[in-house]
């Protein structure tokens, strides 16, 4: 592998990094977990996964692209060399994130290092066998990609490393000629960034970076409510006050009327010689105290419910298995793709500033 | 929705048209026809079916659309929901299939849904009550007084009320049968038919030799006319009478002074000065409801200075209603009462009258001097202060349990009192040929060899025998056959060789007379329910009258009397009103013959009882009476007037005497006498004499039913197995000393049992409940009762309910039904509590429930024992009694209405406190809240619990149910239930004046418990209507609110009870009870 | 949440969980009674429960059978074990929301340890309780008769009945209680589900966790709606009792038309609540192993607690003598002086009231008891605490049973008075109750995190940004005070 020149390697690197998905990313950057003998052994068996899924995606961009390449011969030429940019940037980071794994595992025991070297070995050798032939598919997805959506296109330009965006690649399109992109990640499109932290207080600066980059479909997830997140986030206070009052409201009212009409309007009866209109009103006061209180209740649940959109068990954030930690000791920033701040490489730049212990992009079934 | 047949619109101008709405009117006949077959022109479907389905369609007739609705997807999902729904609330509720069947003939002026009411009437003892009875569809349910009848005039006592239950019982005997080897077979009534003549035809043969009848004593001219002629037919055949209580003593009392059997009608409503020695004359004596009548005349007062009130002294060892109504009661063994009685006469004597020497200078025990003194000032009027106000308004009223010596002292004693013919009213007994049952019984006995066929015509002789005489034993004497005619298959069945179903007093003809010799006709209300006959139909084919009708041969009693033809109008109107008219007889003014009362008295020498000397005297049940009544349910949880014992009998004795024998409540005690002995339980009965024990009669029976046998009964899980039925005390009684016996031993038995009492507290702990004073006390504090209770001045922070508008439409005052109880003239004698149970449906719940104070009668007496001395804790016996029927008061501000969660209990705008009892859950809230505590609630099936305490939903006795006034529900499980103030005769009455187009008058509602109250304390009315006995009543000083202090505003109210002590005596005299610092 | 993350060491609050717990601590010890096999001490506890619930089914059956009459109700004790019991149960259902609710309101940390337990206790408690109203009416197929519907003949219930109210108040309690554990639940139920190993576990918590992803923007409303559930429910943890007690207080029966009714109860009822959700915890701590989550510091806030509301409650009886003596109304002197005290009035024939046991036994139990936590070497003894708690309940009990019972049954007219004797239904339904309160309970702390692990978190003192964790303890109350929401 040593006789692999700096241009292949960043070449496979971007390569795997644009296109690898999910799964290969993580087991470049999945590594800043305390158990190194856990850590190494599923980055041995993600390397693996990687492999395949490696494979598995070059032959089929191989096969779309042979079948583009007369047509964007010379569009493909211009994407290679854009594409060499983009992947030593990416190989770069992914270097560095091998580094700190290597750091780590050594720190713990030796076969993790072993295991982390093996599969950085297996990762390698996949990727050269694929080298040739992803480059291309690369090329030719990425020229069609720029050439169907204008704006895109624009973007991309005006991007330090026009030649391959990976937000651009990850953009959900209406175009039919997505379909590159669609068929080779199994249906799923990207929606979310999600970055980790391992405090609140992290996560409240990175918070606040992301409020003050103006972005609004965003989130932060504790496992519990964190004090001062707020204004880190620039939230508005919650407005469900004031569905918990007219709830109660409509309790008080409702009661009043419930009483008047069935004692006093439907069925007056005489009862002990007591009145039964205004004259009964000391007797109403529990029921309706007790009427406001439960539909104040009540509504408060719904308020809860309605203003959360709960429940909802399909969000992209579960896609992420890290997530799982959100409800332990982790704390995550959620920036949404359908955020019109979002951009692929702004948003990474920006979440990536904030110093996460991990970044990821979260795809979600389509 | 029922078919019913097409009718014919009429269209034609001939006829009237009949529409209900303009377009009716303007639709086309033919159609109005058509809508009227179907049924539904406009109704229940048309909401579901879709208007556009009714719009006429093309070749579609109007007609067809009507008939078939076209139901929409929408209108026959609601349509079959609905159905669905109705079907599984139909299935949830449970209605008892019954089949409905119409009449094959229909009955004489049966309307459904309308009661008729028969005269009729009732022997007690040598006296008849006249009765009228409700029926309902043909089943009497309720009976009450017959107001032209002189005996009843109107009232009842509670043995007629218990009647009703008796008719229905489940185990009467519903067939002959004859004894087969050990036991009854079932026979059929023409096996015994061929038996009886078979009989028949033996004794004309032989002039009736071996052949006896033994009779219970009677009043009917055609049982007495009847026996007659079968002894001039067969002169060989012989008749006895027993009767466990029997008048005997007074007739022959009356026979020693006067030399007849005569009997006596007590007029109290003449009377100033009564003393009562060892009688119960407004209890359980016979002539009670006269008696009490003129006690409720004489004793009510409303103003002390105009008022003259009644004074009355009361000499007994048990204590009797009537003692406990007494202004002075003197603890008296029933044996020392001769002697009591004699001194009076001593101390009369000494006052100028004539009978002085009849009571042979005895003085009697010194304790007793002061109150004979009394007494005798107060009878004859020596000073100035007697209560008596002329000659002749004073008497002594002997007991039927005092010997006949004793009867005739005391006429002796009335006669120089000048009562006699003004008071005590003398007339010719109904059956002068009469022997005394221990003689007749006793000759019978004596004779039993010779008799081959023994008549037992009603009655329960093996039971009721004395100890001495083995009736069981006799009967079972090889070659005799005994007949015994009885409605249950009692003792005396089970040892009789045949037995003939008797029919019920209700269910067949016959005749009674009264003291006064009017006689009444018996009618029956229903065919014989188990078939049945009557003595006068077993006894007639004797005489020669081979009808089996009874209605025949009471005709031809009247007929042989030459008093009537048997179907003229005049026989007629005795059916109607109740008393064949001009029977009566003027009350004879005979003298007594000292000498022989004389002779009498000096036969017997006089008796002390002591602790080395005690008695016991056998008093008939205030219930079960001699057993008669045994297996009546009424009767068995009617609690004891003044022991509040239900269930049971208990030797009843004073607290003191208690003590001194070292036992408690519950302790059996052995009594023996002559090698004889009985036990049953110790009860320290307050006011009882010294050494003195009562054994009530009636209990303890072997075969008087399911309820009334002396059996233990299985307890409903978490309530224990509970034995009941009380103890047989005859086998210390003696055809010599069938009332009290002398010389027993008395010693602790082994063991103890329970003795349930409904009221368990005695006392009312200084609390103004049944505000009581002397007359002295109330002419000095008029408004003593209300003074007593605080009544709230302020009224409350809401606008009260006014009940009193006047119904502006008809310019008339709506109605404001309210009660007034004189506390002053109720006796405390039960009979409302059994009334109100007849008519408003109330269950019993057996022993252990009352021990649980779950007893289910809406009217309960309570039953307070005033104290001499409050408050020394110390418990004497002697002690003054209070008796307050408590019933819903019907409050205007009531408290069990504001909590009820479902409104279940609500006012009326009359004023009553109105259950709904299909709205009622049974939170219990409603009789938590109530102060009074008079709601009572269906813990258990209750009607069921006695025959299903499991409540495997097994049948309740058929013949129970027909007993159900159909007016008035009868509650399930689970509800609350009290006293309506009879709502159902509210509304009867209001449908009544409705239909005969007049206003609701005074005394067209009568509650079910006033209409029976002997003494009139319980007056019940229309308050708006200012002439109504009620409102008059309310106006009295003496009315007060109980509990007035709550604030709940009863509507029932109270007048204060005022007792007329001799203000010469000490102690009585200030009587207030509970606040002695108060009354002066 | 805990929106003052830090105890306030001013007022002489201490840390209550001990040093060197974290996130994962926490979560790991609460949820992992959830994960791993039940120990066996549970097991012993599980298995005697169900048969009680047996029991308490047999008695229903058997109740509904043949009726109401099986118990000892009589006249004129109309209400008497059901009513008691019912009312012994909500009392104790209130300490849970009272925890949760006032305690939350107040900033009182340490209620996170005990507030899920408590607020578990209070739904299984008021489902225990209603069992008795429902079961105690002779007819109880047509208890939907309390329900605002018209009967066939148009009338509707009565709302002036105190029943009523009852009726309300209980079912409101239920509902918001059932919500405010619900919703307290969301957070740890999605914890649960993130740990699941199983798909079964994972769909089932992940069923009931509603897709609970921890987004601020929903701590924000549920925050603010968990403080409108705090609002709400202290008022109706306090109107509840006091419409149990209008029960009686708005009665005409003497010791029962008390208008000192409504905080006595409510005393009361925090008295018993706390007694037993200490009972609980005591043995569930010592089954599950929680002593680092629930410490001797919360059971020493809760003894004082206690001692607390059993002054109170003990003043609340010498107050009612002392009115029963001033007012001078000689039925209500009775109640007192006679039927509950009984040798302070003898009856005419020198007996004492028949039922003066019980208020002794109430005495004794409720104020006596809980004396012993003056001192801080009782209010910090296990077996102590264990031994008074369970004084309390009982007394707790007594007090109902001498309210309901010893009131009614001697009142105003001496005619009408009758005594009260238990049957083994009334019993075996009681104990049944206390079946289906085991049982639910301990299904509750074996499969729903019984300690709020969100909650308990943020009471950690680097939970919250600026709390710097090399100064973790001893700065632990410099953190900020919640927004101001």
């Amino acid at each position: 592998m040593s006789d692999e020149t700096n241009d292949d390697k960043k070449k496979r690197r971007g390569t795997i990094a644009g296109v690898g998905g999910p799964r290969v990313k993580k087991t470049l950057m999945g590594v800043g977990i305390p158990d190194a003998e856990e850590i190494a052994a599923d980055l041995k068996e993600k390397a693996e996964a990687a492999k395949d899924a490696v494979s598995e995606v070059a032959e089929a961009a191989a096969e779309k692209a042979s079948d583009a390449v007369d047509a964007v011969k010379e569009g493909a030429e211009a994407a290679k060399d854009a594409a060499s940019g983009a992947v030593e940037a990416a190989a770069d980071k992914a270097s560095d994130v091998a580094d700190s794994a290597k750091e780590v595992a050594s720190d713990a025991v030796d076969s993790a290092k072993e295991a982390a070297s093996d599969a950085a070995d297996a990762v390698k050798e996949a990727a050269s066998s694929a080298k040739d032939k992803v480059a291309a598919a690369a090329a030719a997805v990425s020229s069609a990609v720029a050439g169907d959506d204008d704006e895109e296109t624009e973007e991309t330009s005006a991007d330090e490393n026009p030649g391959f965006a990976p937000g651009d690649v990850r953009r959900p399109s209406g175009s039919s000629k997505g379909g590159a992109y669609r068929g080779g990640s199994n249906g799923k499109r990207a929606a979310l960034y999600l970055a980790e932290y391992e405090t609140v207080e992290a996560l409240r600066d990175a918070a606040e970076q992301v409020r003050d980059a103006g972005y609004k479909k965003w989130d932060c997830h504790t496992p519990y409510p964190v004090h001062g997140l707020d204004d880190a986030m620039g939230l508005a206070p919650t407005k469900i006050g004031l569905i918990s009052f007219a709830g109660g409201m409509t309790g008080l009212i409702g009661a009043f009327l419930m009483i008047f009409y069935m004692n006093h309007w439907d069925y007056p009866i005489n009862i002990g010689g007591k009145p039964t209109g205004w004259g009964a009103f000391p007797s109403m006061v529990p029921v309706l105290f007790e009427c406001t209180i439960l539909l104040t209740g009540l509504s408060t649940l719904l308020g809860i419910l309605g203003l959360n959109q709960l429940p909802r068990h399909n969000h992209p954030v579960f896609e992420s298995d890290r997530f799982e930690r959100s409800t332990d000791d982790r704390f995550f920033i959620s920036i949404e793709v359908a955020d019109k701040k979002f951009d692929m490489g702004d948003t990474r730049e920006l979440l990536e500033g904030t110093s996460p212990s991990f970044l990821e992009l979260v795809e979600e079934e389509v | 929705m029922s078919r019913r047949k097409p009718y014919e619109f009429s269209p034609s101008a001939s006829n009237k048209a009949h529409w209900r709405s303009i377009e009716e009117k303007q639709m086309d006949p033919k159609k109005r026809q058509e809508l009227a077959e179907s049924e539904r022109p406009d109704g229940f479907f048309s909401g579901l079916v879709p208007s556009k389905s009714l719009v006429k369609r093309k070749g579609q007739s109007n007609h067809a659309l009507l008939k078939q609705p076209k139901l929409s997807r929408r209108g026959f999902l609601a349509t079959t929901g609905a159905t669905g729904a109705a079907l599984t609330l139909q299935g949830c509720l449970r209605r008892p299939e019954e089949p409905i069947l119409p009449f094959v003939r229909q009955p004489e002026y049966i309307v459904p849904g309308v009661p008729l009411h028969y005269a009729t009437a009732t022997q007690r003892g040598g006296d008849a009550l006249g009765l009228l009875v409700t029926s309902h569809a043909g089943r009497p349910t309720k009976i009450e007084g017959n107001s032209e009848q002189s005996s009843s005039g109107g009232k009842t006592d509670l043995f007629a009320q218990q009647m009703i239950w008796d008719l229905y019982d489940p185990d009467r005997s519903q067939s002959p049968a004859q004894l087969d080897g050990d036991s009854l077979a079932d026979r059929t009534y023409a096996q015994l038919d061929d038996f009886l003549a078979t009989t028949i035809r033996s004794a004309a043969g032989n002039g009736g030799a071996g052949l006896r009848f033994l009779l219970e004593p009677t009043t009917s001219p055609t049982l007495i006319r009847l026996r007659e002629r079968v002894k001039s037919a067969l002169p060989q055949a012989k008749f006895h009478t027993y009767a466990s209580v029997s008048q005997d003593n007074a007739l022959e009392g009356a026979k020693i002074a006067f030399g007849n059997r005569m009997s006596t009608r007590l007029d109290v409503s003449e009377a100033d000065v009564l003393v009562a020695i060892d009688s119960d004359f407004l209890g359980r004596d016979d002539g009670s409801v006269f008696a009490s009548k003129g006690w409720g005349a004489r004793r009510f007062v409303s103003n002390p200075d105009t008022d003259h009130m009644i004074r009355l002294y009361s000499v007994e060892g048990t204590f009797s209603i009537t003692g406990s109504n007494a202004d002075h009661r003197v603890r008296v063994a029933a044996s020392e009462c001769e002697t009591f009685l004699k001194a009076l006469a001593t101390k009369l004597g000494e006052r100028g009258l004539s009978v002085g020497p009849l009571g042979g200078n005895e003085s009697g025990r010194a304790e007793w001097a002061q109150m004979l003194d009394a007494m005798a000032d107060d009878l004859t009027g020596a000073d100035g202060k007697s209560n008596r106000r002329r000659p002749g308004a004073s008497a002594v009223v002997v007991g039927p349990r005092q010997p006949a010596r004793v009867h005739a002292l005391g006429y002796a004693i009335n006669e120089a009192l000048g009562s006699i013919g003004s008071i005590v009213k003398l007339y010719p007994a109904a059956d002068a040929e009469q022997a005394t049952v221990a003689a007749s019984l006793g000759e019978l006995v004596a004779e039993i060899d010779s008799v081959q066929t023994l008549f037992i015509l009603g009655g329960n002789p093996v039971y009721t025998t004395p100890g001495d005489v083995d009736f069981g034993e006799l009967l079972g004497r090889s070659g005799l056959t005994s007949v015994h005619l009885s409605t249950h298959r009692n003792e005396t069945t089970l040892k009789s060789t045949w037995h003939i179903p008797m029919a019920h007093e209700l269910e067949a003809w016959g005749d009674v007379r009264a003291v006064d010799g009017s006689i009444s006709i018996q009618q029956p209300m229903i065919a014989p329910l188990y078939g049945g006959r009557s003595a006068i139909e077993v006894l007639a084919p004797f005489a020669g009258e081979n009808s089996v009708s009874g209605h025949q041969i009471v005709q031809n009693s009247f007929d042989a009397n030459g008093m009537s033809p048997a179907t003229t109008a005049r026989w007629r109107s005795a059916l109607h009103s109740g008393v064949l008219a001009g029977s009566a007889v003027r009350p004879a003014t005979p003298s007594a013959n000292a000498g022989a009362i004389q002779a009498a008295l000096s036969e017997a020498s006089a008796v002390t009882v002591g602790a080395d000397n005690f008695e016991v005297q056998f008093v008939a049940d205030p219930a079960l009476l001699d057993g008669r009544f045994s297996n009546n349910l009424w009767a068995l949880e009617l609690p004891k007037p003044l022991s509040k014992v239900v269930w049971d009998n208990a030797a009843f004795m004073s607290y003191a005497t208690r003590q001194e024998l070292g036992l408690q409540n519950g302790d059996m005690v052995t009594i023996e006498k002559n090698g004889q002995s009985i036990e049953l339980p110790a009860y320290a009965l307050l006011g009882h004499a010294d050494h003195s024990i009562t054994a009530h009669l009636g209990w303890g029976r072997t075969a008087a039913g399911r309820y009334g046998n002396k059996q233990t009964w299985p307890g409903l899980g978490p309530e224990p197995d509970w034995d009941a039925g009380g103890f047989d005390v005859s086998a210390i009684r003696s055809l010599e000393a069938m009332n009290f016996v002398t010389g027993v031993n008395v010693s602790r038995g082994s063991g103890n049992y329970e003795l349930v009492i409904s009221q368990q507290h005695a006392y009312m702990e200084g609390r103004p409940i049944a505000i009581d004073a002397s007359l002295e006390e109330y002419r000095d504090q008029p408004d003593f009762a209300s003074y007593r209770t605080v009544e709230w001045t302020s009224g409350p922070l809401w606008t009260e309910v006014d009940y009193s508008p006047r119904d502006v439409a008809n310019n008339r005052p709506l109605h404001k039904w309210g009660m007034v109880v004189d506390l002053t003239t109720c006796t405390g004698c039960g009979t409302c509590t059994t009334a109100c149970q007849a008519e408003n449906n109330v269950p019993v719940v057996g022993k252990q429930e009352v021990k649980r104070g779950r007893y289910m009668t809406w009217i309960r007496i309570d039953r307070y024992f005033v104290d001499e001395n409050p408050g020394d804790h110390q418990i004497s016996d002697d002690v003054q009694v209070a008796m307050q029927p408590i019933t819903c008061q019907h409050c205007e501000e009531a408290p069990c209405e504001n909590v009820c969660p479902v409104n279940a209990t609500a006012h009326s705008p009359e004023g009553l406190n109105d259950m709904a009892y299909n709205r009622c859950i049974g939170t219990r809230y409603c009789a938590n809240n109530c102060p009074y505590k008079v709601r009572h609630y269906n813990y258990l099936d209750w009607h069921q619990h006695l025959d299903d305490p499991w409540a495997f939903h097994g049948e309740f006795p058929e013949t129970r149910q027909m007993q159900f006034n159909p007016n008035v529900t009868v509650r399930s499980r689970g509800v609350m239930e009290k006293c309506s103030y009879c709502v159902q005769r509210i509304q009867e009455a209001k449908i009544t004046v409705r239909r005969e187009d007049r206003s609701l008058e005074d005394g067209d509602v009568i509650s079910a418990c006033q209409q029976v109250c002997p003494t009139g304390a319980i007056v019940f009315g229309d308050l708006n209507d200012s002439s109504s006995a009620v409102a008059r009543v309310d106006a009295t000083n003496r009315r007060y609110k109980l509990l007035a202090e709550v604030g709940a505003q009863p509507r029932t109210t109270f007048l204060g009870l005022i007792r007329n002590p001799n203000p010469e005596l000490p102690a009585h005299g200030s009587a207030g009870g509970h606040d002695h610092e108060e009354a002066h | 949440m805990g929106s003052h993350a830090a105890p306030i060491e001013e007022i002489g609050e201490r840390q209550l969980l001990p040093p060197g717990t974290t996130f994962s601590s926490i979560t790991e010890t609460i949820a992992g009674v959830t994960e791993k096999p039940a120990p066996r001490g549970w097991w012993m506890l599980f298995l005697p429960a169900l048969c009680l619930l047996g029991l308490m089914f047999v008695c229903i059956g058997y109740l509904l059978t043949i009726g109401i009459g099986v118990w000892g109700n009589n006249t004129p004790a109309y209400w008497a074990w059901d009513i008691t019991n019912f009312v012994w149960w909500i009392g104790i259902g209130h300490a849970g929301t009272l925890i949760s609710a006032i305690l939350f309101l107040f900033r009182q940390n340490w209620r996170t340890s005990i507030n899920r337990f408590a607020e578990a206790m209070t739904v299984f408690a008021v489902l225990c309780a209603a069992i008795f109203p429902a079961l105690h009416t002779g007819r109880p197929w047509f208890d939907y008769y309390l329900f605002p519907l018209p009967n066939s003949m148009g009338i509707w219930p009565n709302l002036k009945s105190p029943l009523m109210w009852d009726f309300f108040a209980v079912n409101t309690y239920l509902t918001i209680s059932v919500v405010f554990w619900y919703v307290g639940l969301i957070p740890d139920l999605a914890t649960l589900r993130d740990r699941s190993k199983s798909l079964l576990r994972k769909r089932a918590y992940g069923f009931f966790a509603l897709g609970w992803r921890g987004s601020h923007r929903h701590w924000q409303h549920y925050e603010r709606g968990y403080l409108i559930f705090a609002g709400i429910s202290t008022p109706l943890v306090l109107s509840v009792h006091s419409v149990v007690s209008f029960d009686f207080a708005t009665s005409v029966i003497p010791g029962w038309h008390t208008t000192i009714f409504p905080p006595y109860f409510v005393a009361g009822a925090v008295f018993s609540g706390f007694a037993l959700v200490l009972t609980l915890m005591l043995i569930v701590r010592s089954v599950f192993g929680l002593h680092s989550l629930v410490t001797v510091k919360h059971m020493d806030l809760m003894n004082k607690f206690m001692l607390a509301t059993g002054t109170m409650v003990g003043y609340a009886y010498a107050m009612e003598f002392f009115i029963a003596w001033y007012s001078g109304n000689p039925y209500e002197a009775w109640v007192f002086f006679h039927n509950r005290l009984g040798f302070g009035l003898i009856d005419e024939q020198g007996n004492w009231g028949p039922l003066w046991w019980s208020y002794w036994a109430m005495i004794s139990c409720n104020v006596l008891s809980p004396q012993v936590f003056w001192s801080k070497k009782m209010r910090t003894s296990i077996p102590v605490m264990f031994v008074v708690t369970i004084f309390i309940n009982i007394g707790m009990w007594f007090e109902r049973f001498v309210i309901i019972v010893t009131s009614v049954y001697r009142d105003y007219l001496p005619g009408s008075w009758g005594s009260f004797e238990a049957t083994w239904v009334d019993i075996g339904l009681y104990c049944g109750t206390f079946g289906l309160f085991l049982t639910l309970f301990l299904l509750f702390v074996r499969w729903i995190p019984m300690i709020a692990i969100a909650e308990v978190k943020a009471t950690l003192p680097h939970a919250h940004p600026h709390a710097h964790d090399e100064h973790e303890h001893e700065h632990a109350h410099d953190a900020v005070p919640a927004p101001a929401e």
